[in-house]
């Protein structure tokens, strides 16, 4: 997740530009606020850049890109850990179904 | 953030203060059951399916439910969406656990009660600080959050709605005890049912699906992505959370001691089955947010912002910011009223018992009650006022409930066990989890897993070495 702030010094409307890696760059916001946040970015270089319109209709200029490198997490120890949350959600259920039936059958134990 | 809902401040003070007017009267007029100690904590343990489902389900629609799920679909996409919705199988797997319960307590009142009976004093400490951590936490979240979502929908002040919640909860809870928190739930998650559903249908009807997924997919392709490591990780850790918040707090256990023996399993299994959905369409409108054109400004407003879009385009537009509020504040004073009531039963319950060696007398009780759930409310408004980051708490305090996890069914369903090897367990766990938290090589979605899975292995020992047998049935 990104959060994108910028200035409002000079313009009413603001255009915020979002280039993904290996893609072409695409105006993703078109509007009034100063603020914007990205999210499910892929993993890679992703570059952006704001420029403010002023009340008359004016576009002013590109503002200089904002590079950002988005890495996730390794995959052999999201592995270990997904294993490790399957054992133990697993083993809850099934002490828990275990137990209940056991009690059902016996309530006296 | 203010987001721009078609409502005047002097409008939002009327509804808020009228919703106020009806919780807190029908408090007052249910709570002319309560009679004596068990009237008041626990409803004269006579809670039928139709209250006692409605109950669990509109007190785990909390304001996380609102916020925190459609956030979670907003950064970690559908995994996120459906990670949230998990939740939903603690409150399943309560129902067996309730059978149990019951039969192993068949005079219980708290929670701690049950801690006392498996696992001894020591046991009973561990889990009262773990407890009055979890839920002050949670108590004091939800405060903020009613105040945080009155000034974003309606610009009143924070300080001033954040009162106006606590004040309208503490008032009805104190008059009517459980059963005006049952009542007014029954009547909450209706609100919330009907709401959120029509917010989730107005979304179907106003997004073409092939072009929203092939936009998701072009500029936000982690969202679709099932592969996402923190979505996957963080997938299991919120249902281990999940599975801690229900087996340990008091909240849960006071409902399984309040409703008919034969009624409890069944309601908690329903309420479970009908809060699953609620975090999937909550969800779902945030992750359509890029699609709908929503910019996001602060990801913990999606979900109201993406509902107020999308409600004010429809023939609703006139009333969508009341649609909104309405819901939100049913949503969050059905999770207040019942934190109030569950936690000052513990202190009530408890803490007089196992402290200071004194249970308040019938004739008494509800004074002492009273002074309880007033001194609660102040201690959670003192906290809330300074908007102190207390939702960092509550997120912490993952790896200490799921660390009571396997240490509640344990004690529940086996014959021996070593209590301070589980207690041990407890305790590490906690630790290990909170470590584990704020390390950068691991990080919150990984918290409560770490906790569980040591206090897991804790456990699974203390069957096996040198284990003493547990009482019986009291």
């Amino acid at each position: 997740m990104v959060d994108l702030e910028w200035t409002r010094a000079g313009g009413t409307r603001f255009e915020l530009e979002h280039q993904p890696p290996g893609s072409t760059p695409q105006v993703r916001y078109d509007g009034t606020q100063a603020s914007s946040v990205r999210s499910g970015l892929g993993a890679g270089r992703h570059r952006f850049r704001v420029r403010a319109t002023n009340e008359d209709g004016e576009a002013g200029p590109w503002s200089p890109p904002l590079a950002l490198e988005v890495t996730y997490m390794d995959a052999g120890k999201v592995r270990l850990l997904l294993i490790l949350g399957a054992l133990v959600v697993t083993s809850t259920v099934v002490v828990i179904l275990h137990g209940h039936f056991t009690h059902q059958r016996n309530p006296a134990r | 953030m203010t987001l721009a809902v078609s409502m005047s401040q002097q409008s939002a003070w009327a509804v808020v203060l009228v919703l106020g007017v009806v919780w807190v009267g029908l408090g007052v007029w249910w709570g002319r059951r309560a009679q004596g100690s068990e009237g008041f904590m626990l409803a004269g343990r006579n809670i039928g399916l139709a209250l006692g489902s409605a109950t669990a389900m509109a007190t785990w629609v909390t304001s996380n439910t609102v916020m925190v799920a459609p956030k979670l679909a907003f950064t970690q996409g559908i995994w996120g969406m459906i990670g949230y919705s998990t939740a939903a199988f603690g409150l399943m797997l309560f129902a067996p656990l309730a059978i149990r319960i019951r039969h192993l307590l068949p005079k219980g009142v708290t929670a701690g009660d049950f801690f006392h009976h498996r696992f001894g004093q020591s046991g009973w400490v561990v889990f009262f600080i773990i407890t009055m951590v979890y839920s002050l936490a949670w108590l004091v979240t939800m405060a903020i959050a009613g105040g945080e979502l009155l000034n974003v929908l309606t610009g009143i002040e924070y300080g001033r709605g954040m009162t106006l919640i606590l004040v309208v909860c503490v008032l009805y809870t104190l008059f009517g005890g459980l059963y005006a928190v049952v009542g007014t739930d029954f009547i909450q998650s209706l609100i919330i049912l009907v709401g959120i559903v029509l917010i989730g249908v107005l979304v179907l009807t106003r997004l073409d699906f092939e072009t929203a997924h092939r936009q998701i997919a072009e500029v936000q392709p982690e969202l679709l992505n099932p592969l996402m490591p923190v979505a996957l990780l963080s997938f299991f850790n919120i249902m281990l959370f999940g599975f801690g918040e229900v087996f340990h707090n008091n909240v849960w256990w006071s409902r399984a001691f309040a409703m008919k023996e034969k009624v409890a399993p069944k309601a908690f299994l329903l309420s479970g089955l009908f809060w699953f959905p609620i975090p999937i369409a909550a969800g779902f409108a945030a992750l359509a947010a890029g699609p709908l054109g929503v910019n996001i400004t602060d990801p913990n407003q999606t979900g109201p912002a993406v509902a107020e879009f999308v409600l004010a385009g429809t023939w609703l537009g006139p009333v969508s910011g009341y649609l909104i509020l309405i819901v939100l504040f049913c949503s969050i004073a059905s999770s207040i009223d019942s934190l109030l009531a569950a936690t000052s039963d513990l202190v009530l319950n408890d803490a007089a018992n196992r402290i200071f060696k004194r249970h308040p007398s019938e004739a008494n009780f509800r004074r002492i009650a009273a002074v309880v759930i007033i001194g609660i409310g102040i201690i959670a408004w003192s906290i809330a006022i300074k908007r102190l980051p207390i939702v960092n708490v509550l997120y912490s305090s993952g790896p200490l409930v799921a660390s009571l996890i396997w240490p509640v069914v344990a004690g529940l369903y086996w014959r021996k066990l070593n209590r301070p090897l589980v207690i041990a367990g407890i305790v590490a766990g906690s630790v290990l989890g909170v470590i584990a938290y704020y390390h950068p090589d691991f990080g919150w979605f990984t918290a409560s897993l770490v906790g569980a899975a040591v206090s897991m292995v804790a456990t699974i020992a203390a069957r096996w070495i040198m284990a003493d047998p547990l009482p019986p049935a009291s």
